[in-house]
């Protein structure tokens, strides 16, 4: 089975979003929860896949999120027919007395925090009933002292809630750069705690010290379509979608459709091969 | 403490060292080998985000408080964002830190009306999604010929846009020569739009007449109101819908 392939929405794609090897797209919870706005973010428009991306659910948090955020959440996977919802495996917040970041941080790698976001991601499910779940490995630059690898924190976090595996194969590529790990074996090691996955494409940049910025702002690199496409082997039959995402530098037409092209052909090659 | 406070402690203490300092205390915290370059690119990259959407929230503003950004900036500085809170509650909280902070020339005092307004009926919007979507149904079913067939029929109601605010100018700065100042103004929203537009006394005191009764017909009202005859409401109602401030079912 060939996975769902398609964009992260944004204004700037929506041009090619009659692309026929496009099938699928994702939005963005925080752009598409805009007061004023009366029509789906979709457009209308019908697609084989919809994943819903939020931002602040922030399961790693001390409390889990406020029911007023997962009502927006679930009004928007209603109104744009969402199959999914998904999230990022890290904290934006301290609880609900605290304060935002602004933008999501790792966890600290410990057996409580552990418990505490298992509690929250079965919260969520709850809440969400049929609508799978994904958590998404997040990429890093600073990780706080723990007791386990993120690929254990993880692999557990999937097994005891059930979620699904919000793969951001350039997340992987960053963090093995950065932190000096190998990014095939954390994939290889992971994807069998995996019931469901979703995969994020991406290109960055590396910094003059060589650190690889994830900044979704260019090109996908050679190196994470192969990473991607080792994901896509070793994660055959899992995979429901598959999504490329782009927030600065955007592509012409061309460059928007070669890449949804090139990760459906990557995508019907590993189909074929199984 | 159980390990789920103990937990909270911790966020909080990590939360409260990124957003108060340089990064400095936290990076006492991290794994071997970490460098706290990296913490200060994380806070400094959260607040460049955050800057960027509440200048181009404020965009407008701009032109009537020069240097804005400079506040904004010490707004980030020193109030942290409060958890879930959208660019609109971000942004209707510095208004209220800088009508604290800084003193606003009557002039800047209208623009953080006009302001204040837009966020009242975003917030409208969000609490009465309902309201506001059927409005907009109703309003966008108009036919713009039928309205003066349909505000005859005794059948057709006439409905008051319910995502309206308003406020008030002091000064004629957003005027443009239009009016003498004070001037309550109309804020609403129509099509996915946030719109103004500036009434006479007359059409003031009809629009809150037919707030006051709610949803009715052009007899109920002509017969209720104590601003105007049926032919002046029924002028009147031909200009409102044309500004999508009411709807007519039927029309």
């Amino acid at each position: 089975m060939t996975p769902a392939i398609g964009l992260a929405l944004r204004e700037e794609n929506r041009v090619v979003l009659d692309e026929p090897a496009l099938s699928a797209v994702e939005v963005t919870f925080e752009r598409a929860n805009d007061d004023l706005r009366i029509e789906n973010y979709v457009g209308g428009m019908d697609f084989d896949y919809v994943s819903v991306h939020a931002l602040k659910l922030s399961p790693a948090s001390a409390d889990p999120p406020k029911t007023d955020y997962l009502d927006a959440v679930r009004r928007v996977a209603d109104e744009n027919g969402a199959d999914s919802i998904s999230d990022h495996l890290g904290f934006t917040r301290d609880g609900d007395d605290g304060v935002e970041l602004g933008h999501f941080s790792v966890p600290p790698f410990t057996s409580v925090a552990l418990d505490v976001t298992c509690e929250n991601i079965e919260i969520i499910q709850n809440y969400f009933g049929e609508r799978h779940f994904f958590i998404e490995n997040i990429a890093y630059l600073f990780q706080f002292d723990g007791e386990m690898s993120e690929a254990e924190f993880l692999n557990a976090v999937l097994a005891r809630t059930g979620c699904g595996w919000l793969l951001d194969v350039t997340n992987v590529y960053a963090n093995a750069l950065n932190h000096r790990y190998d990014a095939y074996e954390f994939i290889r090691s992971v994807m069998p705690s995996a019931g469901r996955v979703q995969i994020h494409l991406a290109g960055g940049f590396f910094e003059e010290d060589g650190i690889y910025i994830d900044s979704h702002s260019h090109p996908i690199p050679k190196e994470v379509w192969e990473l991607y496409e080792f994901a896509l082997m070793i994660g055959r039959g899992k995979v429901d979608a598959v999504f490329i995402e782009r927030d600065q530098n955007f592509p012409d037409e061309s460059g928007w459709r070669g890449e949804v092209r090139k990760a459906r052909d990557l995508a019907e090659r590993q189909s074929v091969t199984s | 403490m159980s390990g789920k406070e103990d937990y909270r402690a911790r966020l909080t203490h990590l939360v409260r060292g990124m957003l108060t300092g340089d990064g400095r205390e936290i990076v006492r915290t991290l794994v071997a080998g970490s460098r706290s370059e990296s913490i200060k690119m994380f806070i400094e990259g959260n607040q460049e985000k955050r800057f960027g959407k509440l200048q181009a929230h404020l965009e407008f503003m701009a032109q009537g408080i020069e240097g804005i950004e400079r506040y904004v900036r010490s707004y980030i500085l020193c109030q942290p964002l409060s958890p879930y809170a959208t660019v609109f509650v971000d942004a209707e909280r510095f208004l209220v830190w800088l009508e604290r902070t800084v003193m606003l020339l009557p002039e800047q005092q209208d623009f953080v009306a006009y302001q204040r307004a837009q966020h009242r009926i975003a917030a409208k919007a969000r609490h009465n999604r309902r309201d506001y979507v059927q409005f907009d149904k109703l309003s966008r079913r108009m036919d713009p010929l039928n309205i003066g067939f349909a505000l005859d029929d005794e059948d057709s109601w006439i409905h008051l846009n319910p995502m309206h605010v308003w406020t008030r100018f002091h000064t004629d700065v957003l005027l443009d020569g239009e009016a003498v100042p004070p001037v309550d103004v109309l804020c609403y929203a129509a099509l996915e739009e946030l719109r103004t537009t500036m009434l006479d006394s007359f059409g003031t005191q009809l629009v809150r007449e037919l707030s006051m009764y709610g949803p009715c017909t052009l007899s109920q009202w002509s017969a209720l109101s104590r601003a105007a005859g049926r032919d002046e409401i029924f002028e009147f109602c031909t200009s409102l819908a044309e500004l999508r401030l009411i709807a007519v079912d039927g029309a």
